[in-house]
């Protein structure tokens, strides 16, 4: 039991100070800011170089709003403690929020990376995702696209509503994979 | 005068400090290691139960109380929802979210559902069994979860049970 001092005296009790507080949601770390921000930084990069990406967004807008729109979602993206799933979106176009959680930001096949389908890659000796073959800071910008794409209606719905086999959500990552794999795979490894 | 306000002051916060003192023995201990709060620990003990199609199909009765049911936890990269084969229907499924006193679950169903939900790694998408007690919410207009695609929302305080989906 820890002591309180308390107008001189020690008493074995904490008082004022809530005893059962319960844990605050995790924040996320300074690295993990630098992580958001690469993988919204890559995933403009890859509208820029990647000329079939582009295409397939640009059917939604020009480049330059697009940008701005990307932009904007990049600042009012939500931390969302839930282990359970890597991103989300809710809202569509501006009002859209796209929700980060954990397996986000792994970058190993250990914990949180296991939920986003990292394995190993003996040939390549390196991380990667399972059906993408990208690396984690690949398919973090993939993950962004494959968002910013919902909030812009160009890839079918994935909820189970949509899709209640839950396949869909891997076919988007498809589809983002075969539009945007190009500038994808050219951008850094870490 | 002054010297006795302060005294009688002292006297009264130490009078009082007492049973504060005494709050700690009132709670819980599970095998988690936490304590948990008893106002949590009450509500999940007296979270009612209730069939995952009586929620679906009598949502207004349920709305915003924490009840106790069990259906079947889905997760991909992009969704978590529970359903009941029962009643399997597009708008039957409900979106999870977890409480923050989830962190007082027991760490061994927490261990078993982990597992079960990623029984080989790497694990993009699994499923499992599962009691869970918490607040049920819905239906919503908006709607809640990814794509705004669920009417039903479930904010999970624990996972009481998990076992394999037969």
């Amino acid at each position: 039991m820890s002591t309180t001092r308390l107008y001189g005296y020690d008493c074995p009790c904490q008082l004022f100070i809530p005893q059962n507080s319960v844990k605050l949601p995790p924040e996320l770390t300074p690295l993990q800011h630098l992580m958001k921000a690469h993988a919204f930084g890559d995933a403009d990069t890859v509208l820029l170089i990647d000329k079939k990406c582009r295409d397939s967004f640009t059917k939604a807008g020009k480049l330059g709003d697009l940008r701005n729109l990307l932009r904007t979602l990049g600042e009012n993206a939500q931390y969302d403690p839930n282990a359970t799933s890597i991103a989300g979106t809710t809202g569509k176009g501006a009002a859209a929020i796209i929700k980060l959680r954990p397996p986000f930001f792994a970058n190993d096949d250990t914990g949180y990376g296991q939920l986003a389908g990292y394995s190993w890659s003996p040939t390549r000796n390196r991380y990667e995702e399972l059906y993408t073959d990208l690396v984690p800071r690949q398919y973090r910008a993939l993950t962004i696209l494959h968002e910013f794409a919902h909030a812009l209606n160009v890839i079918p719905e994935d909820s189970l509503r949509a899709d209640p086999t839950g396949q869909q959500s891997q076919k988007n990552d498809a589809i983002i994979d075969e539009k945007c794999g190009k500038g994808l795979n050219r951008l850094p490894v870490q | 005068m002054r010297l006795q306000f302060y005294v009688t002051i002292i006297g009264f916060l130490l009078a009082f400090s007492t049973p504060a003192c005494n709050t700690r023995s009132s709670t819980m201990p599970e095998s988690s290691g936490l304590e948990v709060p008893p106002s949590i620990a009450q509500a999940v003990a007296k979270a009612e139960d209730v069939r995952f199609c009586d929620l679906i199909s009598k949502p207004e009765r349920y709305n915003n109380k924490i009840v106790r049911t069990e259906a079947v936890f889905y997760a991909n990269h992009e969704n978590s929802a529970l359903y009941s084969p029962e009643c399997l229907d597009t708008t039957n499924y409900v979106w999870t979210d977890f409480d923050l006193s989830y962190d007082y679950s027991d760490e061994s169903v927490m261990k078993k559902f982990s597992e079960l939900r990623c029984p080989h790694v790497p694990c993009p998408s699994g499923k499992a069994k599962v009691t869970v007690v918490g607040r049920f919410e819905g239906p919503s207009q908006e709607g809640y979860g990814h794509l705004n695609g669920y009417r039903f929302r479930i904010v999970i305080m624990r996972i009481v049970a998990a076992e394999k989906v037969s």
